[in-house]
């Protein structure tokens, strides 16, 4: 006969085989950012012998030396700049369609919504070749404008879906309300649907602003002018330049992904949503 | 009046379907028609070679690798990385401790750029001074520490097992919002159930046995009362007809859980192929660097 302790210690001991796996994950999931962070505090000199995963000697110059001489500062701003641009104007755009397609009536609604839908498997770089001549013809290349607005195009589609499925769940009565006293369809839109919306539009937000800032690939295409790069795009140019100088390398993929984890950290809850949102049709 | 009403329905996606038109949808035609040319990207003549851009594509060997390549690491995306995200999944989906701290972590490699994961790997993996190959020396195994990236036996396996650790995080969260959508009162009816067909040996619920059968049944939420309640009805009676019982609703359980699963792994799947195809462009950016040169 098992006895209630023989279930226990056999609980107890899948429970520390579970967490034995899980911490191990753990530590491989962490472990390349606290090398990252680590190298970053060592100096040329020390950094191909120390090991260590705490260096002896903290030498913070790095990050100043990245910032300044490495010009990391300005494509911060440059990141930050085109992140807001591309959130704002994704939040106004896409929510004025998810609005249209949720509550109006008109010829092609299906066949549009679908359209953008489709969009979704299809991923940008597949056309690069056209989208640089397009660019190239509408004189939009190696501008902050034509990065922007492909930006922009490659957010809608996920944030249309996103914003529509909500408003399909929202209660028309506060509308109704609204057009009673004589708002018409924007000021319905503006004043009573957009602050409805807010949880699924702080997921917008926080999707949209991580995609911008982790982009490359079409960064790679429409820029060449150094002062308009996002960090990205700058980072690797800073490989090719400072290829021996790994500290230096280190601390500017610091200052990249620092913003990043911050942000993740605060803003977990709507990212988990975000993810899970769109992936459980079922 | 009508008129006038859908005109303003249509200023509402105005904007949206312009935008995506002339940088989405235009870009992604025109690569069909460009497909069919040669052209230099500059000059104003193009000329019609109709599907012999496809065939000197077709006949490249080196095309032919890429295409491996990529379906290689996708391969190992949807084994090896799947399998992963999916034992992570299920050893978080119960009570136990530390279980949003894992969650935080599974997803902080998803949310980094692939430049951060690419370059800080390649720090740790490089052939002179990263560290691996450091502590393959240090314990004695210098004979197998070598430039992981340009060693042609291993520079695929490594990419592949990069761009898992990056990935797999997607799948974690999915598969864990799968599961999470599996009623608990049906997965440990379906043990309970199975357990007195000797499906599973009784080592589910140890509790049990010690508080009495009902008395374990209180955690029932209120609209699983009919299942919970029949189940108490079940258990009264004698054991021949409850073990009949048990084959049905095992059968039916696993088909929900097995459904719930297919349909997570579906969705995922979705993501992870668009994410590889999105892996497999180091190519294309070659093409736009080319590009740039002419």
């Amino acid at each position: 006969m098992r006895t209630i302790a023989y279930y226990k210690s056999k609980k107890i001991v899948l429970n520390i085989i579970i967490h034995l796996f899980l911490v191990a994950v753990t530590i491989t999931c962490l472990f390349p950012l606290f090398w990252m962070i680590s190298s970053s505090l060592k100096t040329q000199q020390t950094i191909f012998k120390d090991m260590s995963l705490i260096p002896k000697e903290l030498h913070f110059e790095n990050y100043i030396l990245a910032w300044k001489e490495g010009g990391f500062g300005r494509y911060s701003l440059n990141s930050i700049f085109y992140a807001t641009a591309v959130v704002i104007g994704i939040i106004i755009i896409a929510s004025l369609a998810a609005y249209a397609f949720s509550r109006f009536k008109f010829p092609g609604r299906n066949f549009l919504f679908f359209m953008f839908m489709a969009a979704m498997m299809i991923p940008i770089p597949g056309s690069f070749v056209p989208l640089y001549v397009l660019l190239n013809k509408l004189h939009l290349r190696n501008t902050a404008l034509g990065y922007i607005l492909c930006m922009v195009s490659v957010g809608l589609s996920t944030s249309i879906f996103l914003l529509k499925t909500f408003f399909d769940k929202l209660p028309r009565e506060l509308e109704d309300a609204a057009r009673i006293d004589g708002c018409s369809k924007f000021g319905i839109w503006w004043h009573v649907a957009l602050p409805l919306a807010k949880p699924v539009l702080a997921v917008v937000v926080v999707f949209n602003a991580l995609n911008v800032w982790n982009e490359y690939v079409l960064a790679l295409v429409v820029f060449d002018n150094k002062n308009l790069m996002p960090l990205q795009r700058a980072l690797m140019m800073f490989q090719g330049e400072f290829l021996t100088d790994y500290p230096l390398l280190m601390a500017g993929l610091t200052i990249t992904a620092l913003p990043i984890i911050i942000v993740y950290l605060l803003m977990q809850k709507y990212i988990v949503k975000g993810v899970t949102s769109g992936a459980l049709f079922g | 009046m009508k008129v006038k009403d859908t005109l303003e329905n249509y200023m509402f996606i105005l904007p949206a379907v312009t935008i995506f038109a002339l940088f989405y949808i235009i870009p992604f035609i025109w690569v069909f028609q460009l497909g069919l040319y040669e052209w230099d990207g500059i000059l104003p003549t193009k000329t019609f070679v109709g599907l012999g851009n496809f065939r000197e594509i077709l006949l490249d060997k080196i095309w032919w690798g890429a295409m491996f390549n990529a379906g290689y690491i996708t391969l190992i995306a949807l084994t090896f990385q799947n399998a992963l995200a999916f034992l992570l999944a299920w050893a978080c989906d119960r009570e136990i401790r530390m279980k949003n701290f894992y969650r935080l972590v599974f997803f902080l490699p998803p949310v980094l750029s692939e430049v951060v994961v690419g370059l800080a790997w390649q720090w740790i993996l490089d052939g002179n001074y990263g560290l691996l190959n450091h502590w393959l020396t240090n314990l004695g195994l210098a004979s197998l520490a070598r430039n992981w990236l340009s060693d042609p036996a291993t520079a695929l396996n490594t990419v592949a097992i990069v761009h898992s650790w990056k990935g797999f995080g997607w799948g974690f969260l999915i598969f864990l919002a799968g599961l999470q959508t599996i009623p608990r009162t049906l997965r440990s009816r379906t043990r309970r159930r199975s357990r007195c067909l000797g499906f599973f040996p009784q080592d589910h619920y140890p509790a049990d046995g010690a508080r009495g059968g009902i008395s374990g049944y209180t955690h029932c939420p209120g609209d699983d009362a009919g299942i919970c309640f029949n189940y108490r009805y079940d258990q009264r009676r004698a054991g021949v007809s409850y073990a009949g019982a048990g084959v049905k609703d095992f059968g039916f359980y696993a088909w929900f859980i097995a459904f719930r699963l297919c349909l997570c792994a579906r969705d995922y799947l979705w993501f992870n192929v668009g994410g590889d195809i999105f892996y497999s462009i180091p190519l294309l950016q070659q093409g736009a660097e080319h590009l740039k040169k002419r």
